[in-house]
């Protein structure tokens, strides 16, 4: 039998054809590599090409908008691989409407699609490469700061509105330019959705109205993947975004993997735990893990990963056992 | 071969004209027109002959097409510019590592991302 290549493999899951093996995909941040385009590409590069994972999953450092606003941040060494905020660049709700919106081929947005042309012609057509896209209200929490921008958000919520119209603007512009990079896909990384933040009516009028604007210029491409980030997430309030598959920290948080399937006929990414069983378990337990996930789902639009990104003290030994498991299952 | 000094017009003209091949044969390598993007990176390599990207793309191409040892020359060439020297350090060491991978895999069949370890013929 041939081998088929990583983005047949997914196509097939997406179309629900028959698999010869469960698509699967793991993801990290490269923190200092992070900071140049060639670096974070070669990072990513040689990370598949260890790897062999049925996606890449691009991940820049989450200011990559921010900075181009004059955001500032530092890399102090957290496990995640995330860079810490030192400074913001709104402070009272006047300075929302003072950002400009942003020219995707020029600072840190011109870096990110430096990046992604080396990478998508380093790994060919075979290997979908998705570009990770933070939802519009993420990036403002990442210009305000994340208490300030609760206090906005019901306390001056004309201000952050236009804030968020800009930021939203500027993100298409980005994806219009990054679907010209040879990506196959965004993952739009949703951080707000959760009940302990915002209540369903505010990620309505916050959340939801952007999302859908940002998502429209990625609707050419063909393997969007959707991140919600956190605890209690409002899982029913995105079956119906325009995406293909939908990751969440569904070993931590309510749905389960059964439960979602319920709910939604998109693929459903996930199944290992990033710290328990990812950074303090063994291949073993990783392997049961993943098997467990592809039990559960009976490997039927589903993709084994983690819910949000592998920790960068992940023992290599843990990432190839998660690879191996899906041959074996 | 001309007596142009580095920066006269004519080099940059020459230099305009190289990139300007290299990001057609990419358009055209992007669209699996894998012969016209060769005949595009060589035309650049005509105009540009210490090419790093024109080299380096040239062997990407030649991989995609299977010419096994037309891309290990490609790739030696981009090598031993980069050993050369390029401005910028970091681009240098990102092209260098990736090179060395595409040897290695075109040779045997392993990227070797731990160990690098290849021997030049």
């Amino acid at each position: 039998m041939t081998a088929i290549s990583h983005r047949q493999r997914l196509e097939t899951c997406l179309s629900g054809g028959k698999l010869d093996r469960v698509p699967v995909a793991l993801w990290r941040h490269f923190p200092v590599d992070d900071q140049r385009p060639d670096t974070l590409a070669g990072a990513h590069i040689d990370f598949q090409r260890m790897y062999d994972f049925d996606l890449l999953k691009v991940t820049p450092a989450s200011s990559y908008f921010a900075k181009a606003w004059g955001v500032t941040d530092e890399w102090r060494g957290a496990t995640e691989g995330t860079r810490e905020y030192t400074s913001h660049v709104i402070s009272c709700p006047e300075d929302w409407g003072g950002l400009r919106v942003l020219d995707p081929h020029q600072g840190s947005l011109g870096d990110s699609l430096e990046a992604l042309r080396i990478i998508t012609r380093e790994l060919g057509p075979d290997t979908p490469v998705i570009q990770t896209i933070f939802s519009p209200l993420s990036q403002a929490k990442n210009l305000v700061g994340r208490q300030l921008l609760i206090a906005h958000l019901r306390k001056y919520p004309q201000a952050l509105h236009e804030g968020l119209r800009i930021i939203a603007d500027s993100t298409r512009r980005y994806i219009e330019a990054a679907v010209n990079t040879g990506i196959a896909g965004v993952f739009y990384a949703v951080q707000h959705a959760q009940y302990g933040l915002l209540s369903l009516q505010e990620y309505g009028e916050f959340g939801r109205q952007y999302d859908l604007s940002v998502l429209e210029p990625a609707s050419t491409l063909w393997l969007n993947l959707l991140h919600l980030h956190g605890e209690q997430v409002m899982f029913d309030q995105f079956t119906e975004y325009p995406v293909s598959i939908i990751n969440w920290h569904d070993q931590d948080t309510p749905p389960s993997l059964s439960e979602a399937r319920t709910f939604s006929n998109r693929v459903l990414c996930g199944g290992l735990r990033r710290e328990r069983t990812m950074v303090l378990g063994d291949p073993d337990q990783v392997t049961q893990e993943a098997l467990d996930a592809i039990r559960v789902t009976q490997g039927d639009h589903f993709i084994l990963g983690t819910g949000c990104v592998v920790p960068i003290i992940a023992p290599r030994s843990n990432i190839l056992a998660a690879r191996h498991a899906v041959e074996a299952a | 071969m001309t007596n142009n000094t580095a920066d006269s017009p004519a080099v940059h003209q020459e230099s305009a004209s190289a990139a300007a091949y290299i990001n057609k044969g990419w358009e055209l390598k992007s669209s699996g027109k894998l012969d016209e993007a060769e005949d595009s990176f060589r035309k650049a390599i005509t105009l540009q002959p210490g090419s790093v990207e024109a080299y380096y793309a040239l062997g990407l191409t030649l991989k995609a097409q299977n010419r096994r040892q037309e891309s290990i020359r490609s790739f030696e060439k981009v090598f031993d510019l980069v050993e050369g020297g390029l401005e910028d350090r970091v681009r240098g060491q990102m092209l260098r590592r990736l090179t060395l991978g595409h040897i290695n895999q075109l040779s045997n069949g392993d990227w070797n991302l731990e160990h690098e370890i290849w021997q030049r013929k």
